[in-house]
């Protein structure tokens, strides 16, 4: 199965072999270029085009966006932006709070804003990695553009004048649909429509305000052949429900909002899940092994069935390169390179034992920290569970990687995957947590094979 | 008095796009509120908000008072900010 699929599979809740990753690359593709600023990135055609290239080079991904510049409709409708070296730009003017008329306001084409050098970006991204890897047109969503072209002021008049809004969230969704239909013309696969604002709204505004229109996005992307996500930031577990009904085929969270929980809702709908990768915390000041133990966590709530593994949110342009290697490797099943390295591990000895000469059967199961990474946790209860009342028989070792013997130990094994349960020197379970039962059944021929 | 709102360095769009909207109304308001400091600070680790006095949360942007967290990782509207400084005066 090749990348693109696992994606698409995925965001249709169908089987996958691993999760698929999508590492929401904004301006950090920015980051990856030689003395290139964001402001000079979001300007410029062949830098998206690039900086894109570079990220799918460095983090093999099965999926990344076209761009993540959720000022993109704004600015194109009159918003004023102002530009920054290391960060998205941010909105300053809010047209319709600083006396501008909706029906001044136009639907923006090709030609308005920025639209015409990303679009040219997509359709060029499209044609060069869109056989491989799904590509993601993101588009602002109706409540968040409104939020840009009303300001504050939006908040109160949800109360004093929700016709008026409504009307506001109109224009918007027809700026969604034209916008989704850019993004398709140019050979996007899925239109992400990003709507983090929702978080600051109940589920009661949610379902007056944003449902109506999201439900009508969603459904003219669906009637253009194409698969879509809504994209929430913040605290948005209370509205999680109604998103469900928006009749996205996916729904993209952040770590505000317990993964488990999302899934259990969604489920019920048949809407995908992703993301969930702390973004500050873990990707931007965390270190490789906490984001190897946040995408294992991720992998292990998400399973690989209509689970996308993806940051919550887009990355910041400072996010450390050997954080996202080290997540792009567990997505692909593989030990970081940081941590295998050569370099790091001279000097370093270690004898694996004579497993066929030791009395007792030995299981070396090979962990990030069983205290810390819950897949870990799980294998590691399973072992003891499968291994009760066998203490005379047979012996039971947790090697963390985080200590360099232990990855020595692992590399010696031949091991490249964690979890992984190894049965006297043989490697049995990668990365699945067998049943209790099914484990002691096969401890207990291995105890069988020593007589 | 002081109104402070925190943000990160690097945050991620919805933040920006939460900070925007309060440095929007900061700007708005500020001319009704001489008497009235109106303060960004940026930081660009988590361990400095023990920097900043009478911030309580870790979820940003946050908006103080003199040195009183008011809100954090929200939107005030401008009629809040302005009813939460007046009846600090």
């Amino acid at each position: 199965m090749n990348n693109k699929q696992l994606v698409l599979d995925a965001i249709m809740n169908k089987q996958t072999e691993r999760a698929p990753w999508v590492p929401f690359v904004g301006c950090h593709a920015a980051s990856l270029l030689e003395n290139v600023t964001a402001e000079m990135f979001f300007k410029d055609s062949d830098l998206i085009v690039e900086g894109v290239k570079k990220a799918v080079d460095l983090y093999r991904p099965d999926g990344i966006p076209v761009l993540f510049d959720l000022q993109l409709e704004a600015e194109a409708l009159g918003c004023k932006l102002r530009y920054a070296k290391d960060n998205p730009p941010s909105v300053v003017t809010h047209p319709l709070e600083d006396g501008v008329k909706l029906e001044q306001l136009k639907i923006p084409t090709v030609n308005d804003g920025r639209f015409k050098l990303v679009m040219e970006s997509a359709k060029r991204l499209c044609e060069e990695l869109g056989n491989d890897i799904a590509m993601y047109g993101l588009i602002t969503g109706p409540y968040t553009l409104a939020l840009h072209l009303m300001g504050t002021e939006i908040f109160y008049e949800m109360i004093d004048d929700p016709d008026h809004v409504m009307e506001v969230l109109d224009f918007c969704k027809d700026v969604c649909i034209a916008c989704a239909d850019m993004y398709i013309d140019a050979g996007c696969d899925i239109i992400a429509v990003v709507d983090p604002m929702t978080s600051q709204i109940s589920p009661d505004s949610f379902e007056e305000f944003v449902l109506p229109y999201a439900v009508e996005i969603f459904d003219h992307i669906r009637t253009r052949n194409r698969l879509s996500s809504l994209f929430v930031c913040g605290d948005a577990k209370k509205n999680i429900e109604v998103m469900s009904r928006c009749k996205c085929d996916n729904i993209s969270i952040d770590e505000n909002i317990p993964l488990e929980y999302v899934i259990d809702i969604c489920k019920k709908r048949g809407v995908s899940v992703g993301g969930n990768i702390k973004l500050t915390v873990t990707m931007l000041f965390g270190s490789v092994q906490d984001n190897i133990n946040d995408a294992l966590n991720c992998m292990s709530i998400g399973g690989t069935k209509g689970y996308i593994l993806s940051p919550g949110c887009d990355m910041p342009y400072a996010t450390p390169v050997e954080n996202v290697l080290a997540i792009a490797a567990v997505a692909h099943g593989e030990m970081p390179e940081s941590i295998v390295s050569e370099s790091a591990l001279d000097g370093i000895v270690v004898e694996l034992p004579d497993y066929k000469a030791e009395k007792k059967v030995i299981i070396d199961v090979i962990t990030l920290d069983s205290a810390s990474c819950a897949p870990c946790q799980y294998m590691m209860e399973a072992v003891k569970a499968a291994c009760e009342g066998l203490s005379d028989k047979v012996a039971y070792v947790e090697h963390k990687i985080k200590d360099k013997e232990s990855v020595v130990f692992m590399m010696k094994l031949g091991v490249s995957n964690i979890p992984t349960i190894v049965i006297d020197g043989q490697i049995k379970y990668i990365s699945l947590v067998p049943s209790v039962k099914e484990l002691r059944e096969t401890i207990l021929k291995a105890v069988e094979l020593k007589k | 008095m002081t109104v402070q709102l925190v943000e990160m360095k690097n945050p991620c769009q919805s933040c920006i796009i939460v900070s925007d909207l309060m440095i929007s109304l900061f700007e708005k308001i500020k001319p009704e509120y001489p008497d009235v400091d109106f303060i960004i600070t940026i930081i660009e680790k988590p361990e400095e908000i023990r920097k900043i006095q009478g911030l309580e949360v870790e979820i940003f942007p946050a908006v103080l008072i003199n040195d009183e967290q008011i809100t954090c990782g929200n939107i005030l509207h401008r009629r809040q900010l302005k009813s939460y400084i007046d009846i600090r005066r």
